[in-house]
């Protein structure tokens, strides 16, 4: 699988795989080719070459509302609520139009299930704009899973996040993760993925630089340069601390 | 053969005039990133000014250009002072309805004050025609090419060499960045404006010695400035040149070859415009799309 | 919402019976001019439907001028009566307006806007030259209903009404909520399962259907058309500032904007024969400027008792629209 954007090459050759139920964590600096990745499996972006497969069907040329209606959910990382309507309305989107087909309940139960699971409680009639870093967070979440997916990609969810909130948001990911749900995700901070991922992918420079298990890959030697490499001082400390 | 060289070189001397018009627009929607629908107004309102100084004054057009350019250079700063930028940080919706409604204003109040008849100068470039080899070519013609090249060639060396010139081509690189290394980006953003005005207003007056001053004529260049930008590529000068010459030199073709060809080029010249649009909207359009 | 229903309500039966009753009490003059205002209702608030989802249309002239050609011809070559001529109309202008759809709407802002001018300028030079046409000289028809005003009134209405029931319908059902997330940011709604293209390509067809009835009623009722009029970027100017200055993405908007800039137009036309457009460009920037959410915002803002109202609202969870604010 490759993409590039005029002449810069930002995802190359890489091959992952997840396997149901699992979830699968995908680090890398910043600028390693994760959020194209994610782009490019939910349909946004169309790859100049390779394949992409999902349930053992081909999906590299479908559109992302086919991929959404199958079972690939999303979040994105810089939050982007429809900022017109209300935040039920916003987690309706995804139930009406994504997921409610294939569960055989009613958009409106779909979506009052999803606000619950991600936990945005009495918050769910303000407009987005009301609502706090966090809330937003879950709004997103909860719009994602309004799709009923199959494959969730989460784009790092605890940016923003105060350490209370982020383990909220742990055990809320580990709940749906629970139901069935198979959880692909990108995250900087390490304790998080340690905490979370059955499996870790590294990527650098666009390629899949590593695989394994978080302790596998944290000895990894190319790993540790890539790091060092690229976040050289404190960086890398600060997001330990969190 | 010698029909086809006519035509060529008719689209060829055409040409300057619509890349200095592009010139223009391409630098304020690469700079500002707003579509400006009223550049096309401002051509119009020069293409008036030459004639009247003419009129009244007896005020030779190419005289009238450096007065043009400064009175579009202040048209342009209002015009920015008082609405555009109040809308810099709103919907591309708001952008588009904001500009439009400056266009539609200022051709409508052409209409009212000045009537819908064109009116032309009849200056001595009419008269006067060059020949070289069986090819002739109109004296004002062949001033307009020349001097809109001159006038584009002094642009290229402002944004090169002049250090205004260099921060306008920061901050349409990147607003933030150049904000960050001291440009004070408001500037910018006004004089880009008045620039892009006063160039639009000087070819006005060209187009007043070659064809005449009528207010609809504004939209017409509005429409091909616009088609030229985004053939060439948007903050793309070298290319806005290119584009030109490419239809100048089609319209005059197909004017001369076409059966009653002069209805027709405009319709040929829309369906370039849908052309390019869907051609180029592959890699640009996703920019604009978020 | 709760507390506007009642007056909303009252007002809109008000209007019904007005409308169902205005041929007896108006002279002929009022009449054709209550005639112009439905027709300039009907255009922003089909223009209205489109922009829904995002996108800027200039392309109403063109389908306007179309559906007023498509039925002139249809009468004219084929001898049919006046509402196979409607059919005819509506059906060329969904059919160009979803061949048009299909290429353009994959465009985005100010190039999708631009390339519907160009598709206007495309039809009218077209219609221009080609020979079956009449060209420039315009074509004839005979007055619809032997030149009774009253009925082509009803007719005007009916079309009104249907347009205002599609405009209700596509803001209360799920199409509303789709139109709503593309606006908003078009590749979330895709990736949440919103078929975008279908969408769009459904508001556009609907929305260029109305302005060519529109086109058809005109060169019924006026009998008499010349390209330069029929495809006249002002067509879509004043659909469009109508719907701005009243208040876009509502249904309320629209209707109201014609109501009062129709009024304003024929008022200043007296006055200003040639130019009177130049109080549509005047108004549009100041709406933008001065009032981006129209009238109906202003309404809004003062039935809500501005901030305080606002701030009333929300602390009772009142369930809220997009369309506020």
């Amino acid at each position: 699988m490759a993409k590039s954007f005029g002449g810069l090459m930002a995802v190359k050759g890489q091959g992952i795989r997840i396997e149901k139920g699992e979830i699968v964590a995908l680090i890398g600096p910043n600028g390693a080719g994760k959020t194209t990745t994610f782009n490019l499996i939910s349909g946004l972006y169309y790859p100049d070459a390779g394949s992409i497969r999902f349930k053992g069907v081909d999906i590299t040329g479908s559109a992302p509302h086919v991929r959404c209606r199958m079972g690939i959910g999303r979040t994105f990382q810089i939050i982007q609520p429809f900022e017109n309507i209300s935040v039920f309305q916003n987690v309706m989107v995804g139930s009406i139009f994504g997921g409610a087909g294939r569960t055989g309940k009613s958009p409106a139960d779909v979506a009052r299930d999803a606000c619950e699971i991600a936990g945005l409680g009495d918050r769910i009639h303000c407009m987005p704009g009301e609502l706090t870093a966090a809330g937003l967070k879950k709004m997103e979440l909860a719009r994602a899973l309004a799709t009923s997916p199959d494959l969730l990609l989460l784009d790092e969810m605890m940016e923003g996040l105060t350490f209370v909130e982020s383990a909220e948001m742990i055990r809320v990911i580990k709940k749906v993760r629970e139901a069935g749900v198979t959880i692909f995700l990108i995250e900087h901070v390490m304790r998080t993925v340690k905490d979370l991922s059955d499996r870790v992918v590294v990527m650098h420079q666009g390629e899949t630089l590593a695989e394994g298990t978080y302790d596998e890959v944290v000895a990894d030697p190319g790993v540790i340069t890539a790091y060092l490499g690229e976040n050289a001082g404190g960086d890398e400390a600060g997001h330990s601390g969190h | 053969m010698e029909v086809f060289f006519q035509a060529l070189v008719n689209g060829i001397l055409r040409s300057g005039l619509y890349a200095l018009t592009s010139v223009g627009l391409a630098l304020s929607v690469g700079v500002l990133r707003i579509v400006n629908f009223a550049h096309g107004e401002f051509l119009m309102l020069g293409a008036y000014l030459g004639v009247f100084m003419f009129i009244l004054f007896g005020l030779d057009p190419l005289l009238s250009l450096p007065v043009a350019a400064a009175a579009l250079f202040a048209l342009g700063l209002l015009i920015y002072r008082y609405s555009i930028k109040f809308v810099l940080e709103a919907p591309e919706l708001n952008q588009m309805l904001l500009t439009f409604g400056i266009s539609v204003f200022i051709q409508n109040l052409a209409l009212i004050l000045w009537t819908g008849d064109p009116r032309a100068i009849s200056s001595f470039y009419r008269s006067l025609t060059l020949e070289l080899g069986g090819i002739n070519a109109g004296m004002g013609r062949f001033l307009t090419f020349v001097i809109a090249f001159l006038i584009i060639t002094a642009l290229y060396l402002v944004l090169t060499r002049t250090r205004a010139g260099k921060a306008m081509r920061a901050v349409s690189q990147s607003r933030e960045g150049a904000g960050l290394v001291g440009i004070k980006v408001e500037k910018i953003y006004l004089y880009t404006f008045g620039l892009s005005a006063a160039l639009a207003g000087m070819a006005g007056v060209m187009l007043s010695m070659v064809l005449y001053a009528q207010p609809a004529v504004g939209l017409e260049f509005t429409l091909k400035a616009f088609c030229i930008v985004v053939m060439a590529g948007l903050g793309n000068i070298g290319g806005v040149i290119w584009a030109s010459l490419l239809l100048g030199v089609t319209e005059s073709i197909v004017g001369t070859y076409v059966p009653q060809g002069t209805g027709w080029s405009d319709g040929v010249f829309f369906i370039l415009i849908l052309a390019v649009l869907i051609y180029r909207s592959r890699g640009v359009g996703q920019w604009f799309a978020q | 919402m709760v507390r506007p229903v009642k007056p909303v309500l009252i007002l809109g039966m008000l209007a019904a019976v007005f409308l169902a009753l205005a041929p007896l009490a108006a002279d002929p003059y009022l009449l054709h001019i209550i005639i112009l205002i439905l027709m300039s209702a009907v255009m922003a608030l089909s223009w209205d439907l489109l922009v829904r989802t995002g996108q800027l249309s200039l392309a109403h002239a063109g389908f306007f001028g179309l559906g007023a050609y498509a039925s002139a011809l249809t009468v004219n070559l084929l001898g049919a009566g006046w509402w196979v001529s409607f059919l005819s109309a509506a059906l060329v202008g969904g059919m160009a307006a979803l061949g048009l759809g299909i290429i353009v709407l994959r465009l985005h802002g100010m190039y999708f806007a631009i390339a519907t001018l160009a598709f206007t300028e495309v039809l009218r030079t077209f219609i221009l030259q080609a020979q079956f046409t009449g060209g420039a000289v315009g074509v004839t028809l005979p007055a619809i209903f032997g030149g009774s005003r009253v009925a082509a009134y009803y007719l005007v209405l009916v079309v009104f009404i249907l347009c205002l029931l599609v405009s209700v319908f596509l803001q209360k059902s799920r199409w509303g909520l789709a139109f709503q997330a593309i606006r908003a940011r078009q590749a979330v709604a895709e990736v949440l399962g919103v078929n975008t293209v279908k969408t769009k390509l459904a508001a556009f067809v609907v929305s260029s259907i109305f302005p060519s009835l529109m086109g058809a009623f005109y060169i019924h009722y006026v009998t008499y058309i010349i390209p330069y009029e029929a495809f006249s970027l002002n067509i879509s100017v004043s659909a469009l500032v109508m719907s701005v200055f009243g208040g876009i993405y509502s249904t309320a908007g629209p209707i109201i904007g014609a109501v009062v800039l129709k009024i304003l137009e024929e008022y200043l036309k007296s006055a200003i024969v040639y130019g009177y457009t130049v109080i549509y460009g005047l108004i549009l920037a100041l709406v933008i400027l001065f009032m981006p959410n129209g009238l109906l915002g202003v309404m809004r803002r003062v039935a809500g008792g501005g901030r305080v109202g606002q701030i009333f609202r929300r602390a009772y969870g009142g369930k809220r629209t997009g369309d506020q604010d």
